[in-house]
C-alpha cells in the first residue's frame, strides 16, 4: 500500500500481473476496505478466466466437443462477448482463438447464448486466449465494485499496460497517464476512459496476427483508448496487427477511440486518431 | 513440475498423458437428470455467492428465494441470478421465507456459524434438505442439535467440507491410501492454512444496516456483522472455519479420531480482534498401525511461501501433498522404497519426468543423484471446482442417486477436534479427547 496526500494505492498480484487501485478519497481506511473487496472479486474472476486452472471456465470450454454447451460465470460470458465484438469491429485482427488449430476465428468456434451465460462450442479443440482482454475486463469489474462503495475518483492499472480512469481527482481535469516509448514519452489526461498498450517491447514479438498465424509486424507498439478497459486492451492488441489504414477506418466508425502507434523499426509514437475531447502531449523534446 | 496449461486445456491431452478427466459431462448436459430442484439460499455473502455460481454451473436447479439480512447481498444475488434467467423472491428473515416458500426441495446455508443451528434445524423440520457451510455451529451442543434434527426429520444435511467431493482427494484416499497403501506407514501429517495479513472488512456506506435490524438478528453492530469470524460469540474463529476442513481430511484419510491435542496460539498481530490470529497445534491420532502426529499451522498474517493451504501426509514409503489448489498437489516416493511401477501401470500415479541438467552422451555414464524423492503426479484432473463437485453430490443425493459424501455426523469429529485445540490454547495444556466427546 502507498499513501500520498489525498490518495491511497493498493496492489495485488493476479492473472500473472500486478494490479493496482488508486483511490482519491479522504477516508483511507474506507478506501482500503473497498479495494480489498474489489481484490477479493479479482481472485474469484481469476479462477473463472485463468488459463492455468483446470476448473476455470476457459479450461472447461477448451474440453468441450463440437456441439456441446457449458454454463459459465456471467463475468466470463461478458468478457467473451466483448472479445467477439472487438473481433467483429476489427475485421478479425483481434481473435481470442488465434492459436486454435485449424485456425477459425472465435466467432466461428463459439456461440454465446443471449438469455443465459452459456457457451456452445461449434468446433472442437477450441483453445481461447484471453491474454489480450482479460486484464482489461478485470479492471472494468473492479471499478464497478468500487462504484458500489461510491468511490468514483479512481485509477486502476493492470501491469503498466492497461489503465482505467473514472472520475478525475478533486480539482484536476483528469488522471495524468504517461505512455509511449523509452525515447518518446507522451502524456494524456484521462477521465472516464481507459488506455491500453500492446507490442513487442516487453515480451518480444508475442502478438500473433490471426490471419497469418505469425507474429504481427505492422507495429512495434500500439496504444488504444476506449470507454472500457476490456475494449482498450483488446483494441491495442488489434492495432499492433492492423495496418495504419485499417486502424484509421476503424476510428472513423468508432471516433471515440484514440489510436497511437509506433511503427516497426521506429522509436517514435505517431497519432493516427484522437477524438476532439482528447489530446496527448509529447513530453520529449 | 507445474502442470502445463495446454495439458488440461486440450481434451485430447488427457488420454495421451493418462489424465482422467473427472465429471467430464458439460454442465448443460447434466440437466437431463429429472425435474429441476427448487432451492433457496440463506446467506448471500462471499461463500453464498460461490454456492450460487456453483449451483448454476451444475445445472438442473432453480433458485426460488434468497434470504439475507443485508440488502447489498440480496441485490447482488438477485442480479446474479437474473443473468441465468432466474427470478427470485428476496427475504430478510429466514422464518418468513420458510412460511411463504412452500415449494422448495432444499436450502443452501452460508451464514455465520452462530445462526446455523436455528436456520438449519428449522429447514430440516420444514421437510427440506440442507447444504450447510462449515462449521456446523459455534458450539458443540448446537452442532449436536443439528444432527439430532437431521435424524428426526429424515432429511439430508450435507456439510460443505468440499474436499470430500474433490476427485483428486477421493483418488488419494480410495486408491493411494486405502487400497495401494502407497505411503507405507504414515507417521506425520503437516497441514497449513495461511493467508496474508488483511484489513478488517468494511461496507459500502449507503448499505449500512440499521442497528435495530442488526440487534434483531443477534449482531452488536455493522462492524461485527462484517467481521463475525473474529468474534467468539458468532464463530469459532479462523481456526474452526478453515483448519477444521483440513482436520476433516485427516479424519477421513486416517479413519480415526484424535486422542490428544496440544496447541499454542494468540492474538499475536491483530490486537484489534478478539479471535486468535495464529495457532500451531499438534494432535495425536491412534492409528491401528501406530500413532500419527498431525501438526496444523493456522496463519492469518502471511501467505507462507505462497503455498497457502496444504495437507501433507508423510509415510515411510512416500509422501502425499494435497491441496484444494491443484497446483500444490503432489506425490513423492521415498528414495529407498520399492518402485511404483505397478501403480504407474494401473494409472494410480503418473511419473513426473525429470529434466536433466544436460543430456548424457553415449560414452558418458548417466548417473542420477541418489537419495532424491521421486516425484509423481495425480492422474486425475477436475472439471469442476471442489464447491461445484460437492454441491453436485448433494443434488444427486437429494434425487436419491448417490449417498452424501459429508453428512453432518461424519463432519462432527473434525468439529470436536477444532474446538479442543482452541480449548488447549486457552488452557495452556494438552487436552485429551474422551470417547463421549465424539458422541452425537
Amino acid at each position: 500500500m502507498r499513501t500520498e496526500p489525498g490518495h491511497v494505492t493498493l496492489y495485488r498480484q493476479a492473472m500473472a500481473t500486478d494490479f493496482s487501485i488508486t483511490i482519491a478519497y479522504p477516508d483511507h481506511q474506507y478506501a482500503r476496505q473497498a479495494a480489498a473487496e474489489a481484490f477479493r472479486e479479482l481472485e474469484r474472476l481469476e479462477g473463472r478466466l485463468s488459463a492455468f486452472r483446470e476448473d476455470s471456465d476457459l479450461a472447461r470450454i477448451a474440453r468441450l466437443q463440437s456441439g456441446q454447451t457449458c454454463v459459465v460465470d456471467p463475468a466470463t460470458h461478458a468478457c467473451l462477448q466483448v472479445a467477439l465484438d472487438v473481433e467483429a469491429a476489427t475485421g478479425g485482427a483481434f481473435d481470442i482463438a488465434y492459436r486454435s488449430q485449424p485456425h477459425r476465428a472465435a466467432s466461428k468456434r463459439i456461440r454465446l447464448a443471449a438469455r443465459q451465460p452459456q457457451v456452445t462450442v461449434l468446433v472442437g479443440d477450441t483453445d481461447l486466449d484471453l491474454g489480450g482482454i482479460g486484464k482489461g475486463y478485470a479492471l472494468d469489474h473492479l471499478a464497478s465494485i468500487l462504484a458500489d462503495w461510491d468511490l468514483h475518483c479512481v485509477l486502476l492499472r493492470a501491469s503498466k499496460s492497461t489503465v482505467l480512469a473514472r472520475h478525475a481527482p478533486p480539482e484536476r481535469a483528469g488522471w495524468e497517464v504517461r505512455f509511449g516509448t523509452a525515447t518518446d514519452v507522451w502524456t494524456l489526461s484521462l477521465r472516464e476512459m481507459a488506455i491500453s498498450g500492446s507490442g513487442s517491447d516487453r515480451q518480444g514479438p508475442h502478438i500473433i496476427d490471426p490471419h497469418r498465424g505469425r507474429p504481427a509486424r505492422a507495429h512495434r507498439l500500439a496504444y488504444a483508448t476506449a470507454a472500457s478497459a476490456a475494449a482498450a486492451d483488446a483494441l491495442s492488441t488489434a492495432f499492433v496487427v492492423m495496418p495504419d489504414d485499417a486502424i484509421r477506418q476503424y476510428c472513423q466508425r468508432y471516433p471515440d477511440s484514440a489510436a497511437y502507434v509506433v511503427p516497426a523499426g521506429s522509436g517514435l509514437l505517431r497519432v493516427l486518431h484522437e477524438p476532439p475531447t482528447m489530446e496527448a502531449v509529447a513530453l520529449s523534446p | 513440475m507445474t502442470m502445463q496449461r495446454r495439458t488440461f486445456l486440450q481434451a485430447g491431452a488427457a488420454a495421451a498423458s493418462h489424465l482422467l478427466v473427472v465429471s467430464s459431462q458439460p454442465a448443460a448436459a447434466q440437466t437431463d437428470g429429472g425435474p429441476e430442484l427448487r432451492l433457496a439460499l440463506i446467506g448471500g455473502g462471499y461463500q453464498g455467492r460461490n454456492l450460487l455460481s456453483a449451483a448454476m454451473a451444475v445445472g438442473g436447479v432453480r433458485v426460488q428465494a434468497v434470504c439475507d439480512i443485508w440488502e447489498y447481498s440480496r441485490r447482488y444475488c438477485r442480479s446474479f441470478l437474473q443473468r441465468y434467467d432466474q427470478e427470485v423472491q428476496l427475504y430478510e428473515d429466514f422464518r418468513e421465507m420458510l412460511d411463504k416458500e412452500r415449494e422448495l426441495d432444499a436450502v443452501l446455508v452460508a451464514t455465520p456459524d452462530f445462526v446455523h443451528e436455528p436456520q438449519v434445524s428449522a429447514c430440516l423440520e420444514a421437510g427440506l434438505h440442507v447444504y450447510c457451510e462449515p462449521m456446523l455451529a459455534h458450539t458443540l451442543d448446537a452442532a449436536r442439535s443439528m444432527i439430532d434434527s437431521m435424524r428426526r426429520s429424515g432429511k439430508l444435511l450435507q456439510i460443505g467440507y468440499q474436499r470430500r467431493s474433490d476427485p483428486r482427494y477421493r483418488h488419494a484416499q480410495e486408491k493411494l491410501i486405502a487400497e495401494a497403501q502407497l505411503l507405507g506407514r504414515v507417521t506425520v501429517v503437516q497441514t497449513q492454512w495461511a493467508q496474508e495479513a488483511a484489513d478488517l472488512r468494511g461496507w459500502p456506506k449507503r448499505y449500512l444496516i440499521p442497528d435495530e435490524v442488526l440487534h434483531r438478528y443477534g449482531y452488536e453492530d455493522m462492524h461485527q456483522f462484517r467481521n463475525w469470524i473474529w468474534y467468539p460469540q458468532y464463530s469459532s474463529g479462523p481456526y474452526g472455519a478453515f483448519v477444521s476442513q483440513q482436520l476433516d481430511v485427516c479424519q477421513w484419510f486416517l479413519d480415526v479420531a484424535p486422542r490428544t491435542v496440544m496447541a499454542s496460539g494468540g492474538r499475536d498481530f491483530f490486537t484489534d480482534r478478539p479471535g486468535l490470529d495464529t495457532v500451531l497445534s499438534v494432535y495425536e491420532y491412534p492409528h491401528s498401525l501406530g500413532p500419527v502426529r498431525v501438526s496444523c499451522a493456522m496463519l492469518t498474517t502471511t501467505s507462507g511461501d505462497g503455498t497457502r493451504q496444504f495437507e501433507r501426509f508423510l509415510g515411510t514409503q512416500g509422501y502425499l501433498q494435497m491441496s484444494d489448489n491443484p497446483r500444490w498437489a503432489r506425490i513423492g516416493r521415498e528414495p529407498n522404497a520399492p518402485d511404483w511401477d505397478e501403480w504407474i501401470k494401473q494409472n494410480y500415479v503418473v511419473k513426473q519426468e525429470r529434466v536433466a541438467a544436460h543430456a548424457a552422451k553415449e560414452d558418458e555414464l548417466d548417473v542420477h543423484v541418489s537419495g532424491e524423492v521421486e516425484q509423481y503426479q495425480f492422474p486425475v484432473m477436475t472439471q469442476a471446482s471442489g464447491c461445484q463437485a460437492h454441491l453436485e453430490n448433494f443434488f444427486q443425493a437429494v434425487r436419491g442417486r448417490e449417498p452424501l459424501r459429508c453428512p453432518a455426523d461424519a463432519a462432527f469429529p473434525s468439529q470436536v477436534a477444532a474446538f479442543k485445540a482452541i480449548e488447549a490454547v486457552q488452557a495452556g495444556a494438552t487436552v485429551t479427547f474422551a470417547p463421549s466427546d465424539f458422541t452425537t
